[in-house]
C-alpha cells in the first residue's frame, strides 16, 4: 500500500531537544507517527538562512504533511504554503494570517492558562504584590499577560501586578535583571512568559526565595531539572501549552482527512492548556487554594468565568470602554438640550398665543405673570395627556382589566399612547430613507414622492389583485409599495450617477410629478378611481392585505403591524449600514466619495444603490399608511412625512437608532398637539414652531452652546450631510 | 537701537494645546532670520499674531521699541509688518500694476485712478530691489516666481520693512529659489528685515542670518548658519538624532513591472496634461518624477491608477494591460497607491482608524465574508498595524480626522504597505510632513524595493526625489524631458530639465 502521509518536521532555530516547543512538538509528531505508522522526517535548524531551505528539503524528500513551530517563521511558512498547495502545514503557536486551505494553525488560550496562574499568585502572595516577566510584546505574550491580570485581580482585589518586558525570548541576563528588579519592588510571587529568558528568571527569582510560576512547559522538568535544581521547592507550578497533543490531534485531523486549514484552538475545555503539578510546593498551597483554583479552572472550562482577553491578546474591557468613550457624547446631549430649550421657547408662544393671559396682563405685570403660567402648564398637560395618554386612568383601567378581564376602558386610556405610536411609524421609515441617504452624501429630498408612489403601487396592489390568502397578499402589496418608491428614487440616483443631476432639483421634481401622476390616476373616472364615487379616491383594498391591528376588538385603535416593520427596518439598515461592506462603501461614499474611488470603491453604483434602499423606505412608509389605516387612497395624501422626515434624519444624527428616536418624538409632538388644540385651544400649527425650533437649535449648536456655555469641542470632522451642487 | 521687532513671552493656547509658550523672539534690521520647525511646531501661529489674526494670551510685541497692539492685519500692515503666504493671493485677470495697487489704489483729483503714478512707483521697486517685474503684464502669464516677486512688490508698495515669508520656495524650482534668494539679499542689503519660515534646512543655510528652532510651541534654540550643521537643525527640530540621508543599498532592478507607453491624458478642463510619456519601472528599483507641481504629475498618477480616463496610449501592470480599467482592477494587480493628499483622497477623515486601515480591503478575506463585516479581525489588525507602524492614535476607533499629520500618513503606509505589492505608486509621499515622519517614510520606501517591489516616486521636492531614487525622469509640461541615473544627475542639471531646458 502505499503511505500516504509523510511527516516533515523542521525546528524553528532552536534543537530538537530545547525542553520547550520544538521537543514537545516533536514528540506529538511521534505519538501520532507511531499511532498511525507514519514516517517521520527530522530537520534541524541551526541558523534562521537555513529555515526555508529546509522546509523545501522535507518536501523534496516527499513530505506532504509539515509541522513546524511558528511563533517567528509563521510568515514565512505562509508564503511557502502558498507554493506548495498540495503540501498541508502545521504551524504550532501562530494564527495564520490569510486563510489557506493548508495551512493549520495551532493556538493556545494562553489567557486561560494565565488567569490561572493569577488566581493562584493572588491567593499565594503575602506582601500584596506580584510580577510578570514578558519576554516580546507578541500575541502569546499578551495572553499570558493579560489573563495574569485578569486572574489577579479575580481572587485578590487588592494585589498588584508589576509588569516587566525584557523584550528578548533568549538573554538570560535581563531574566534574571527583571527578577531581581521585581523582587525588590516587593514582588513575592513571580510569573514569567519569556522563553529561556523567562526561565533564566525565575530561577532567579527561586534562588530570592520568592514563588515563581512559569509557562509553556513544566518548568519542574526542564528549568529545575526534574526538581533536582536548586530552587525547585519555590516552583508553585507551570502554565503549560500541551503542545505535544496538540500535534498529535492536528496529525490525526489530517490522517482521518478532517485537517482543512484554518485555526484549532486548545483551551481549558479540550485539555489544550493548563497547570502542571505542584511537585514540591504541593506541601506548601492550602488546601483552600486549591480548591479555589480548581474551581476557576472548572468555571473557566465551562465559561461562567471569562477572562476577558479577546484571541489575539486584546483586553475586552478596555476596548468595551474604548468604544464608549469614542461615543460623541456631547452631540447627545445637545439633543437633549435643543429639545428642552425648544419647549421652553414654545411655552413662550403658547402664553402669547393666549388671549386670556393679554387680559391678565392688563391688571397688571403679576396676574399676567400668573395667568401666563397657568396657560403654559395647561397646555402642555393636555399635550401630554395626549401623547401618553392619563397616567390615572390607565392604572384605572388597568385595574378593572386585571380584575374583570374587561379591557375597554383599558384600551381607551391608552389610546393616546398607542395613536403616538402609530404616527410615528411612518416617521421612522421616512427618517431612516433620509438618514440612508445622509449616509452616502444624497439629500433625498423626494421622500414625499416615494411616499406618494409607494401609497399608489401598494393601493394598486391592494384592490387590484384578488383571490390571494393574506399572507401572500400583503406581503405582495407591501413589496409593491417598497418597489415604486425605490425605483422612483432610483431615477434621481442614475439621474446623478450619470450626468451629475443635483439630487436635491431632480427629487424635488420628481415629488411634482408624482402629486400630478396620482392626480390623473386617482380622478373621477381616471385608471385608479373608485368606480361610481364622485370623491377622487381610490378604490378600498381587500380585507387580505390590511396589516393586522394590534387591538383587533377596538377598531378605533389604529396602530398595527406596521410598527413591527418599522422596528425591523430599523435594524435592517444599522446592520446594513454598519456590519456589511454594502453599508461600508455607501458610509465611505457619502464620507468622502474621493477616497473612496481612489480606494476602488464604485461611487457611481453607490449612489444609485443607497437612492433605491432609501426610496424603498419612504415607499413603505406609504404603504403603511395605506395598508394600516387609510385602507385606500385619497388624492389630497399630503402627510408632510417627507419632509419632516429630513428634519428627524438631522435629528437622529443619520443614525438609525437616533431615527427612531427622534421619529418617536414627532410622533408624540404630533399626537400631543391634536389634544392640545382640542382642550387648551393652542392652535395646532404650535408643533410645527416646536419641530422647527428644535431643527434650528440642532442645525445650530452654537445657540445651544452660548445658552448653556458649553465649550464647542476640538474639531473633528463633522459628519457630511450633503454635499456642494452638482458635483458627483 | 532697539531691534526692528521684538516678541516678548507670547504665549497662545487653543483648546488642549500650547501653539506658542512664552516665545521670545527679536529681528534686527536687515536681517534674514530663519524661523525653522516641523509642522505643528508653531510657527504659523506666531505668525499669524504678529500679523494680526490671532491675539496672544500673553506677551508683548515691541516694534522698533515702541509697544504695540496689533488687533487686525491693518494694524500689522500700518506698523510695516507684510507677509507673503503660501498660497498667493493674486488676481490672475489683472496687470501687476492693478495687483498691486489693489485696495490702496492712487486717485487722481479725487475720483480717478491713477495707474501712471502706480506703473511708476513700481517701477522704481523693481528696479531699487532687482524684482525685474513688468508692472503691465497680466499675473496669469507670468512664472510662478514672478508671481511671487509681485507678492513681495505689494508689501514694498505698502512701505513694509518687516517681510514675512511663509514657505516661500515650496512652489518653485532651484533656480527661482537662487533668484528669490537674490531678491531676498537685495532687500536686506536695503535695511529691510525678513522672517523666513521654512523646514527645509538647507535654505536656512544658504539664507539666514540668524535661525530660530522652534518645537511643540517653544523656541528650542537661536543659532546661526556658521554655528551649525544641517545634522544639528535637524536634531533640534525633531528633538532626537535624525538620519538626514537615505541608506540604501544600490538597486537591483529585475523584471519590468509598469510599463507605460505614449499615454496621452487630459485635466480636468480639457486640455492636455500628459503628452506622449513612455518609461517603464523593474522590479527593484525606484523611479522618481521629479518636476514643479502641475506638470501633469497629478494626472500621470491618476491615469495609472485608473483615476482618470487615457485618451491614447497603453498601460502595462507585469505585462497586463490595465489601460482605462476601474481603480479596484488595478488596485489588486498589487498595487499600491499613495495619492498626493491624503485627506482628501487616501482617508476617510470621520471614519476611526480601523476602517480607514481596511477601506481597500474590506471586502476581502479575513476583512468580509459573504458581504458581512468582521470587526473582530478588522479591529485586531488594525492594532497590530498601529503597533507595526508606530501609529500614534489614542484607539483605533478615534477617527483618523484627530491625528497629526504625519501619523495619518502612516495610515495610508500601514494600509498600503501591508497588502502583497508589486508596484508602489507614492504620489508626494512626505508632503507636509515633520523630519522624523520623513525619515521613517523614506526607510519604508527603500525596504519596499529592496523586497522587490518596483516604485514610482512623483514628488515636486527636489532633494526627496534625489535621494530616494535610483532612476530620475524630469517631467515639465506633461512630457518627459530625460530619464537620468540618479548617481549621475546633478541638481543643476535637473533643475534645469524642471525649467524645460534641454542641454544639447
Amino acid at each position: 500500500m502505499q503511505e500516504r502521509f509523510r511527516v516533515g518536521f523542521v525546528t524553528d532555530g532552536g534543537r530538537i531537544d530545547d525542553g520547550s516547543f520544538n521537543q514537545y512538538a516533536y514528540e506529538g509528531t511521534l505519538q501520532a507517527a507511531q499511532e498511525y505508522g507514519l514516517r517521520v522526517e527530522l530537520l534541524e535548524t541551526s541558523s534562521p538562512a537555513e529555515y526555508e531551505a529546509n522546509i523545501r528539503q522535507a518536501i523534496e524528500r516527499g513530505c506532504n504533511l509539515v509541522v513546524t513551530v511558528g511563533s517567528t517563521t509563521g510568515a514565512t511558512v505562509e508564503r511557502l504554503a502558498a507554493r506548495y498547495p498540495k503540501v498541508h502545514f502545521i504551524l504550532v503557536d501562530y494564527e495564520p494570517m490569510e486563510e489557506s486551505r493548508n495551512v493549520t494553525g495551532l493556538v493556545f488560550a494562553e489567557d486561560q492558562a494565565g488567569f490561572l496562574a493569577g488566581a493562584l499568585a493572588g491567593l499565594m502572595t503575602e506582601r500584596e504584590v506580584v510580577g510578570f516577566v514578558g519576554g516580546v510584546d507578541v500575541p502569546p505574550v499578551r495572553k499570558f499577560r493579560l489573563g495574569f491580570e485578569h486572574g489577579v485581580a479575580y481572587t485578590n482585589r487588592r494585589a498588584k501586578v508589576l509588569t516587566v518586558y525584557t523584550h528578548s525570548f533568549t538573554d538570560e541576563r535581563k531574566g534574571e535583571e527583571a527578577a531581581r528588579q521585581l523582587i525588590e519592588q516587593g514582588a513575592d510571587v513571580l510569573f514569567a512568559a519569556a522563553g529561556g529568558c523567562g526561565s533564566a528568571a525565575i530561577r532567579a527569582a527561586a534562588a530570592l526565595g520568592a514563588w515563581v510560576v512559569g509557562s509553556d512547559q513544566d518548568h519542574w522538568e526542564t528549568t529545575f531539572q526534574k526538581g533536582t535544581g536548586p530552587g525547585a521547592d519555590r516552583l508553585l507550578t507551570s502554565a503549560v501549552k500541551r503542545v505535544d497533543r496538540a500535534v498529535r490531534e492536528a496529525i490525526s485531523l489530517a490522517v482521518a482527512g478532517k485537517l482543512h486549514g484554518g485555526v484549532l484552538r486548545f483551551d481549558l475545555h479540550n485539555d489544550g492548556i493548563g497547570l502542571a503539578p505542584y511537585h514540591a510546593a504541593d506541601v506548601a498551597v492550602p488546601s483552600e487554594v486549591r480548591g479555589k483554583v480548581r474551581e476557576i479552572a472548572e468555571g473557566l472550562r465551562t465559561g461562567r468565568i471569562r477572562t476577558q482577553v479577546g484571541p489575539r491578546g486584546e483586553d475586552l474591557e478596555r476596548r468595551l470602554w474604548a468604544r464608549i468613550r469614542a461615543w460623541n457624547w456631547q452631540s447627545v446631549a445637545m439633543i437633549f438640550l435643543a429639545i428642552f430649550t425648544a419647549l421652553v421657547v414654545g411655552a413662550i408662544f403658547i402664553a402669547a398665543f393666549d388671549p386670556q393671559v393679554w387680559a391678565a396682563f392688563g391688571q397688571g405685570i403679576g396676574a399676567g405673570l400668573v395667568a401666563a403660567g397657568a396657560s403654559v402648564v395647561k397646555a402642555y398637560s393636555a399635550f401630554f395627556e395626549g401623547a401618553f395618554g392619563n397616567p390615572a386612568r390607565i392604572l384605572a383601567g388597568l385595574q378593572i382589566w386585571l380584575n374583570t378581564g374587561d379591557s375597554a376602558r383599558l384600551l381607551r386610556a391608552i389610546y393616546p399612547l398607542t395613536e403616538s405610536l402609530r404616527l410615528a411609524t411612518p416617521y421612522i421609515f421616512a427618517g431612516l430613507a433620509v438618514a440612508l441617504g445622509f449616509r452616502c452624501g444624497l439629500f433625498n429630498i423626494g421622500a414625499e414622492g416615494q411616499y406618494f408612489i409607494g401609497g399608489l403601487t401598494s393601493v394598486f396592489v391592494g384592490y387590484a389583485v384578488t383571490g390571494l390568502p393574506w399572507f401572500i397578499h400583503l406581503p405582495l402589496a407591501l413589496a409593491a409599495g417598497w418597489l415604486g418608491g425605490a425605483l422612483w428614487a432610483s431615477i434621481a440616483g442614475i439621474l446623478k450617477a450619470r450626468t451629475g443631476a443635483h439630487e436635491v432639483i431632480t427629487t424635488i421634481m420628481l415629488n411634482y410629478i408624482s402629486y400630478r401622476l396620482a392626480d390623473y390616476l386617482l380622478q373621477v373616472g381616471g385608471p385608479m378611481s373608485r368606480p361610481g364615487d364622485s370623491r377622487p379616491v381610490s378604490p378600498e383594498i381587500l380585507p387580505t392585505a390590511y396589516l393586522p391591528q394590534f387591538f383587533p376588538n377596538d377598531p378605533s385603535i389604529r396602530l398595527n403591524a406596521g410598527l413591527l416593520l418599522a422596528l425591523v427596518a430599523v435594524w435592517f439598515v444599522y446592520w446594513l449600514l454598519f456590519k456589511t461592506t454594502v453599508g461600508f462603501e455607501i458610509r465611505a461614499v457619502g464620507a468622502n466619495p474621493r477616497a473612496a474611488r481612489t480606494a476602488g470603491i464604485s461611487v457611481a453604483r453607490n449612489i444609485v444603490l443607497a437612492m433605491f434602499l432609501s426610496g424603498g423606505l419612504a415607499g413603505l412608509a406609504g404603504a403603511h399608511d395605506i395598508l394600516g389605516v387609510l385602507r385606500f387612497m385619497p388624492n389630497a395624501f399630503f402627510s408632510g412625512y417627507g419632509f419632516d422626515s429630513i428634519a428627524l434624519a438631522l435629528l437622529g444624527k443619520s443614525h438609525p437608532v437616533g431615527v427612531l428616536l427622534a421619529a418617536l418624538l414627532f410622533g408624540f409632538l404630533r399626537a400631543g398637539a391634536q389634544r392640545m388644540q382640542g382642550v387648551a385651544h393652542v392652535p395646532i400649527d404650535i408643533i410645527s414652531i416646536l419641530q422647527a425650533l428644535i431643527i434650528i437649535f440642532i442645525a445650530a449648536p452654537e445657540i445651544i452652546r452660548f445658552i448653556y456655555r458649553i465649550r464647542a469641542p476640538k474639531e473633528t470632522a463633522e459628519l457630511v450631510f450633503t454635499r456642494g451642487w452638482g458635483r458627483v | 537701537m532697539p531691534p526692528v521687532l521684538e516678541l516678548r513671552g507670547i504665549t497662545k493656547s487653543f483648546p488642549g494645546v500650547l501653539a506658542n509658550d512664552h516665545i521670545d523672539l527679536t529681528l534686527e534690521e536687515g536681517e534674514v532670520h530663519a524661523l525653522l520647525g516641523e509642522n505643528g511646531a508653531g510657527k504659523t501661529t506666531l505668525m499669524n499674531i504678529l500679523y494680526g489674526l490671532y491675539s496672544p494670551d500673553e506677551g508683548e510685541i515691541f516694534v522698533r521699541g515702541r509697544r504695540v497692539e496689533i488687533r487686525e492685519p491693518r494694524d500689522a500692515i500700518a506698523l510695516g509688518i507684510g507677509m507673503v503666504h503660501q498660497h498667493f493671493m493674486l488676481v490672475p485677470v489683472l496687470t501687476v500694476a492693478e495687483n498691486v495697487m489693489l485696495g490702496v489704489e492712487p486717485v487722481r483729483n479725487g475720483i480717478f485712478l491713477d495707474r501712471a503714478a502706480a506703473a511708476r512707483r513700481i517701477r522704481e521697486l523693481s528696479q531699487q530691489y532687482g524684482l525685474q517685474v513688468d508692472p503691465d503684464a497680466l499675473v496669469k502669464t507670468l512664472p510662478v516666481g514672478v508671481q511671487q516677486r509681485v507678492e513681495i512688490l505689494k508689501l514694498l508698495y505698502r512701505q513694509a520693512d518687516i517681510l514675512i515669508l511663509d514657505e516661500p520656495t515650496a512652489v518653485l524650482t532651484p533656480q527661482e529659489v537662487e533668484e528669490l534668494f537674490k531678491v531676498i539679499r537685495s532687500l536686506t542689503a536695503q535695511g529691510k528685515s525678513v522672517i523666513f519660515i521654512t523646514h527645509k534646512l538647507k535654505e536656512v543655510m544658504a539664507i539666514a542670518d540668524r535661525i530660530t528652532v522652534l518645537r511643540n510651541g517653544r523656541v528650542v534654540g537661536t543659532t546661526t548658519p556658521s554655528q551649525t550643521t544641517e545634522e544639528r537643525l535637524a536634531a533640534m527640530m525633531v528633538g532626537r538624532e535624525v538620519l538626514l540621508r537615505v541608506n540604501k543599498k544600490p538597486a537591483n532592478p529585475g523584471e519590468v513591472v509598469l510599463e507605460v507607453e505614449n499615454l496621452e491624458v487630459l485635466d480636468d478642463r480639457g486640455n492636455p496634461a500628459v503628452r506622449g510619456v513612455s518609461f517603464e519601472v523593474r522590479a527593484g528599483e525606484i523611479l522618481g518624477i521629479a518636476g514643479v507641481q502641475g506638470n501633469g504629475q497629478t494626472e500621470l498618477v491618476q491615469a495609472l491608477t485608473g483615476l482618470r480616463p487615457i485618451l491614447s496610449g497603453r498601460v502595462r501592470i507585469m505585462g497586463k494591460d490595465v489601460t482605462g480599467t476601474s481603480p479596484r482592477r488595478v488596485l489588486e494587480q498589487g498595487v499600491a497607491h499613495v495619492p498626493e493628499d491624503r485627506q482628501k483622497d487616501g482617508l476617510v477623515l470621520s471614519f476611526p482608524v480601523a476602517e480607514n486601515l481596511v477601506i481597500n480591503t474590506y471586502y476581502i478575506p479575513p476583512f468580509a465574508r459573504a458581504g458581512l463585516l468582521n470587526h473582530e479581525v478588522i479591529f485586531t489588525t488594525a492594532e497590530q498595524r498601529a503597533r507595526e507602524f508606530d501609529i500614534r492614535t489614542p484607539s483605533v476607533l478615534t477617527p483618523v480626522a484627530n491625528l497629526s499629520g504625519g501619523n495619518q500618513q502612516k495610515v495610508i503606509v500601514a494600509r498600503e504597505f501591508s497588502r502583497p505589492i508589486q508596484l508602489l505608486i507614492a504620489s508626494q509621499p512626505t508632503r507636509g510632513l515633520d523630519v522624523g515622519s520623513i525619515e521613517y517614510i523614506h526607510q519604508r520606501i527603500v525596504a519596499k524595493r529592496d523586497e522587490g517591489c518596483a516604485v514610482l516616486l512623483v514628488s515636486p521636492e527636489l532633494d526627496e526625489v534625489m535621494s530616494l531614487s535610483d532612476r530620475i525622469a524630469v517631467m515639465y509640461e506633461g512630457r518627459i524631458m530625460d530619464i537620468l541615473p540618479a548617481d549621475q544627475a546633478t541638481r543643476e542639471e535637473i533643475g534645469l530639465l524642471m525649467a524645460g531646458v534641454k542641454r544639447a
